[in-house]
Order: C-alpha cells, then sequence, then structure tokens
C-alpha cells in the first residue's frame, strides 16, 4: 500500500551538495508495523518524511494504495495526510496555547463536514483510549514525557488513518514509559490494522515490529 | 474553525505580553491620533451649529492687494466699504451675512475680571446662521438703522456676567459702553484654523465707534470685515463666484501709488481651511506676491491623506516586522498543523484572523482614548467652548483602513509562514 520507488533525496546549498536518501525502494504491505533503524544522520527521519509526504524526493516516486502522489498540490497533500496518515514525533510537538483536548481535536479541524461537537466527542474518546481523560482541560506544560507522548498518540489516530508515522516516539522517554507506548502502538497495528511505520534506534523496540528496514549513509541495507 | 483561530488568536496574544502590548499601543496609538484630528477637522469646516447651512455657503475672508510697480503687496481681511459695495451687492445669493473680525475687551462685573470678545455683524447674520437661542431674540434691521446699543450674548457670558438674573433687558458694559442684552445664545465653539460666527457677544455693526464706513480697502482703525454667502444651491456656487469677480472690476482705486489692484474669492468651507492651514504653516513674513496663500483643498488633503496614510501603515509596518520574528517561535505549531492536514491556504487564514482580531482589539482601544482624550481637550478650554465629537464616518473609514492594515501586515509573514516546509518546521522543538 506504500510504494517508494527509486526514492532520492539531494539537499543542495550554493557550496554543497547533501545526498540524505539514494535509490529508496520500498514496499510497505497494509496493516505492517515496520520499524526504520540506523546510525545518527543515515536519512531515517527524511525517509518518514517522504513517507508522510512532508517533504518531495528530488527523484523517485511515491505511491500509496497504488496512487502515485509525486503530482499532487499543497492541497491535495494536506487532505491526503489529514485523512490517512497519523504522526507521532520524538519532541512530540503539542501546541503549548492550546489544552490536550484541543491539541488532539487538531487535526479534525482540518476536516471537511465536522461540526465541533463531533470533534470534541471523537478527541475525548481518543483521549480515554490513552487514558487520559482526566487531563483534557491540561495544558502540554503540565504533563509528564510519557503523558505527552500519550496526547500525541490521541492526536495522531482521532482522524483515524490508516497509516501511523512515529518518528523516535520513544526516544525522549524512559524504558517504563517507552514500554507503555510501544503497547499502545502494538494494540493500534494488531486491533485496528493500522499501518505503522516507525523509526528508532532502540533494537529491542524495533525487534516488536514485523520487519526492519536498515539505512546506512541514505543507502538501504540488508 | 474560526472559534478556534479566534481561540488560538487569543491565547497568543496573552502569552506573549510585550508583543501584543507593543502592538496594540501601534494600532490604538494612530487610530487616536486619527479620530483627534478629524474631530479638529470637522470642528473645523463640518456642518454643526450655528453654520448647519456650510455645504451651500461661501466665504469671503480675505483680499490681496498691491499697486502696480510691485513695491506693495498685501494680504488682509477685507473692509466693511468692500464686502458692504461688493458682496452684500451679489444678486444671484440667498443671503448674505458680514460680521467683523472678533475685538476683545477686559471688563469688570460680578467681582470678577471678565476677558470679553465680540463682533459687529448685520442683521442677516441672524438667518444665516443657525443659532441656537436659549432666550430672547436677536436684533433685527431696525435696530441696526437706529444704531441701537443691543446684543446678543452667549450663555458663558450670561452666566459670568449676570450670574443668576436674567440679562434680558439689562446692560451690558463693553468698553464703557453700555449695550442692551436682547438674547442669549448657546456657547458655540471657537474654531482654531478658519473663521467664523463664533464669539461671546455679538453687536449691530452700526455701533461700531471708528469710522468703519470709511473708503478704503485695507483696514486700518475700523474692523476687517467678513461674508459668508448662502447660495440657494450648491449648483450657484459657480454663478456666485464669476458675479462676485465681476462686481470686484468695479472697485475704483483713488490712490493708485498705493494700491492699484485687488483679488478676493469667495470660498467654501474647506477651502477657508486650507487658508487656514496656509498660514499656520507659514508665517506672515514669507508671504509675497511670489509664495501667494493658497486654499487649495485637493492639496490640503492630499497632503492630510499622505500624512494619515504613512501614519497609519507604521503600526503596520512594525506590526509585519515582529510578525516575521514570531515566524520560527511558531515553527513547530506550523509543522504540526501541516503535518496533520492543514493547507497553506488554511495557515494563511489562521495567521491573517490572528492580526485581525489583534487591529480591532487595538482598534477599539483607540476609539476608548479617544473619547478619553477629547473629553480632556474640551475640558481643559484650550479650544473655547469646545465640543469635540468623534467623527463616526471617520472612525469607521479609519477602522477599514486600519483592518487592511492589519491584513497587510498579517499577509506577509503568514505566507513566510504557510511556505515553511513542514519537515523543516518540526525540526524546532516542540513543547
Amino acid at each position: 500500500m506504500i510504494e517508494l520507488k527509486g526514492v532520492d533525496k539531494v539537499y543542495r546549498t550554493k557550496t554543497i551538495e547533501t545526498t540524505a536518501l539514494n535509490n529508496i525502494n520500498l514496499l510497505i504491505d497494509k496493516g505492517a508495523f515496520v520499524s526504520i533503524m540506523g546510525p545518527s544522520g543515515c536519512g531515517k527521519s527524511t525517509l518518514l518524511n517522504m513517507i508522510g509526504l512532508l517533504d518531495a524526493p528530488t527523484s523517485g516516486s511515491i505511491a500509496i494504495d497504488g496512487v502515485q502522489i509525486n503530482a499532487y498540490n499543497d492541497k491535495d497533500l494536506a487532505k491526503l495526510r489529514n485523512e490517512h496518515i497519523g504522526f507521532i514525533f520524538q519532541s512530540f510537538h503539542l501546541v503549548p496555547d492550546l489544552s490536550v483536548l484541543d491539541n488532539v481535536e487538531l487535526p479534525l479541524l482540518y476536516r471537511k463536514g465536522m461540526n465541533g461537537k463531533a470533534r470534541r466527542a471523537k478527541a475525548q474518546q481518543a483521549l480515554e483510549w490513552v487514558g487520559l481523560s482526566t487531563r483534557m482541560k491540561h495544558f502540554p506544560n503540565q504533563l509528564s514525557g510519557g503523558q505527552r507522548q500519550r496526547v500525541a498518540i490521541a492526536r495522531a489516530v482521532v482522524g483515524r488513518p490508516r497509516i501511523i508515522l512515529a518518528d523516535e516516539p520513544t526516544g525522549n522517554l524512559d524504558s517504563v514509559m517507552g514500554d507503555e507506548i510501544m503497547k499502545i502502538l502494538q494494540e493500534l497495528n494488531q486491533e485496528n490494522a493500522t499501518t505503522i511505520v516507525m523509526v528508532t534506534h532502540d533494537l529491542v523496540q524495533a525487534e516488536k515490529s514485523q520487519q526492519i528496514i536498515r539505512l546506512f549513509d541514505g543507502q538501504q541495507v540488508n | 474553525m474560526l472559534k478556534n483561530y479566534i481561540k488560538i488568536a487569543i491565547k497568543v496574544m496573552l502569552r506573549r505580553k510585550f508583543f501584543t502590548a507593543v502592538s496594540l499601543f501601534g494600532i490604538s496609538f494612530t487610530l487616536l491620533v486619527l479620530l483627534v484630528v478629524t474631530a479638529f477637522i470637522d470642528n473645523e469646516v463640518g456642518p454643526r451649529s450655528p453654520e448647519t447651512k456650510v455645504p451651500r455657503s461661501l466665504y469671503v475672508v480675505h483680499t490681496e492687494n498691491g499697486n502696480e510697480k510691485e513695491t506693495s503687496y498685501n494680504f488682509t481681511s477685507a473692509t466693511f466699504y468692500f464686502i458692504d459695495n461688493y458682496v452684500k451687492t451679489l444678486k444671484t445669493p440667498e443671503a448674505v451675512a458680514m460680521y467683523s473680525w472678533g475685538r476683545g475687551s477686559t471688563e469688570y462685573a460680578n467681582k470678577r475680571k471678565l476677558e470679553l470678545n465680540y463682533k459687529y455683524t448685520d442683521a442677516e447674520f441672524w438667518k444665516v446662521f443657525d443659532f441656537e437661542f436659549v432666550s430672547g431674540k436677536p436684533y433685527d434691521q431696525t435696530h441696526l438703522d437706529r444704531s441701537d446699543p443691543v446684543a446678543v450674548i452667549n450663555e458663558d457670558v450670561a452666566k459670568q456676567y449676570f450670574g443668576e438674573i436674567d440679562p434680558i433687558g439689562e446692560s451690558l458694559e463693553i468698553k464703557r459702553r453700555k449695550f442692551k442684552v436682547l438674547g442669549v445664545v448657546k456657547d458655540v465653539p471657537y474654531k482654531q484654523f478658519t473663521i467664523g460666527p463664533e464669539s461671546m457677544i455679538w453687536l449691530p455693526y452700526t455701533t461700531i465707534v471708528e469710522d468703519y464706513k470709511k473708503v478704503e480697502l485695507r483696514p486700518t482703525f475700523a474692523p476687517g470685515f467678513n461674508a459668508t454667502i448662502l447660495a440657494k444651491s450648491r449648483g450657484d456656487f459657480d454663478k456666485i463666484k464669476t458675479e462676485f469677480q465681476e462686481q470686484i472690476k468695479k472697485v475704483p482705486f483713488t490712490d493708485p501709488e498705493s494700491i492699484s489692484w485687488i483679488n478676493s474669492e469667495a470660498l467654501t468651507r474647506q477651502e477657508v481651511l486650507a487658508l487656514g492651514a496656509f498660514f499656520t504653516a507659514n508665517n506672515d513674513q514669507s508671504i509675497s506676491k511670489d509664495n501667494r496663500p493658497s486654499f487649495s483643498v485637493t492639496s490640503l488633503y492630499l497632503w492630510l491623506g499622505f500624512i494619515a496614510l504613512l501614519f497609519m501603515a507604521m503600526p503596520a509596518i512594525n506590526l509585519m516586522n515582529l510578525n516575521s520574528s514570531r515566524i520560527l517561535e511558531r515553527s513547530s505549531e506550523i509543522g504540526v498543523r501541516k503535518a496533520f492536514g492543514a493547507s497553506s491556504n488554511k495557515l494563511i487564514g489562521q495567521f491573517i484572523t490572528e492580526n485581525i482580531i489583534l487591529t480591532l482589539l487595538g482598534a477599539a482601544l483607540g476609539y476608548g482614548l479617544a473619547v478619553i482624550m477629547l473629553d480632556i481637550i474640551n475640558d481643559s478650554g484650550f479650544i473655547p467652548y469646545s465640543n469635540l465629537k468623534i467623527n463616526l464616518m471617520v472612525f469607521l473609514y479609519g477602522l477599514l483602513i486600519t483592518i487592511f492594515f492589519g491584513f497587510l501586515s498579517g499577509v506577509y509573514p503568514a505566507y513566510r509562514m504557510s511556505r515553511l516546509h513542514p519537515a523543516s518546521a518540526l525540526k524546532e522543538s516542540g513543547a
């Protein structure tokens, strides 16, 4: 369902050209749980950004459900991300000015035909699922790291996306909290058949997934 | 969506208090100045009692004269002789009022020293201008014909001079002459740059002690005179102006060595203001035949408009600058919104909404400050009897311009924000 063919990503400045990804070919099936591993700076996050349509490849093609998205404009990409992809970031990226409930509601703001009441109900449901129903009116700075990441997971799943992209979701958490987050991701994958692509440095966590993709210097290694 | 934008706008404003304070100060101060300045202009030119017929009034407030050798050039007020013979005789207007420049007198009454201003007028003055009489009535042609020492006073003089006594029929002393009070009118705000009918006391011109009828084109001892020409309609303005110019051609010059030509114009209220603005901007010494006073309304309003626009653009530029510097601060939010489905246009909409809300708050604050400021000016006595008010039309225009600038100051930073690549925006640390 996610297919990358010959994807290259080259960053150019006036004097330097840096190849972040080189000829990546990937096929991630629907409902798969895939980990991307590799040393720092090998292109893991860049690859995740490509899959998440947050960045465009310099060359090569990306297809989701067989549909090439290379020709998509800003509006089409935004719609695709909103309806099909949820993101979880290492540093949470919660909006500090918004309450926990408002943060979780955020993706639904960009979904057509959903009123405030329905948005609220879905956000509450998502927060209940991650065990934070008592913290809805709190602000991100009033929560622990683990709680923040659970809010971020609630935000990622609130729109019922088919794909969750997690960029080192346990990277800023202790092992207990990390395990908790992994359990939630596994549950999401097994019970909802959500495709999960996770970037991690942690082999123990990576081994909990079904497939590991290894990168080195922007290239896929087996 | 809009509710969410408003919510986040308020939260952003509260979180960045200094930024909010600087922005609000810029916007509200601009609007405050705009409203106060236009209140002053309104006081000068707006149709307000007693000048309710301003839209169909023309004013003769000056003459230019000199000799052929160009050794003499004068820009002066008109004389009684000039107004009486060449303005009062116009056939086209509905009426012509004549009134002298103000004169001052120090009097003692009610155990108090009073600084009084008075003007001499004709009887038509009371028809051309709509004074609100509190009691009594104005003097008429019969009083003028008999040179009756009668007066109309304003409420302030009535109170200060007569205290609790009803002034009607009582005597008022001006320059050791007694005048019988015929009427009391409501106080009329004085003008700062232009000439009008306002005064504290009005007297029939036939009571002037000096030889006011003297055939002269420059006022010497007797007071200078002005005229307000009331046209039947604005459509008659050109006809009246032409007729006036024909009249001027008839002026004889008895002493060509001194005066061999004379010019004058019948001006609209705005042109009188433009003339007043010229005199405010230039000192008397700089006025000569080569630097003649201008009464071009277009250039005055162009200047005022230019200054106002510049003045209003400054906080917009400031806001634009501050907004741009906030991009990095909010890059994480921008990245997250983009990642979760916000298109660039939606983000532009959000940031512009935030700016417009800030601008509207600034406008409300500016309006409140202007009300307070005008109250202070009105109470200060800086302008006698001033009753400066906010011109609602100007406020609405000001509001529109402010929103426009709020929009402008938001567009560029919003555009830059929306262009931020989500991947690079997210590289910034989040909460």
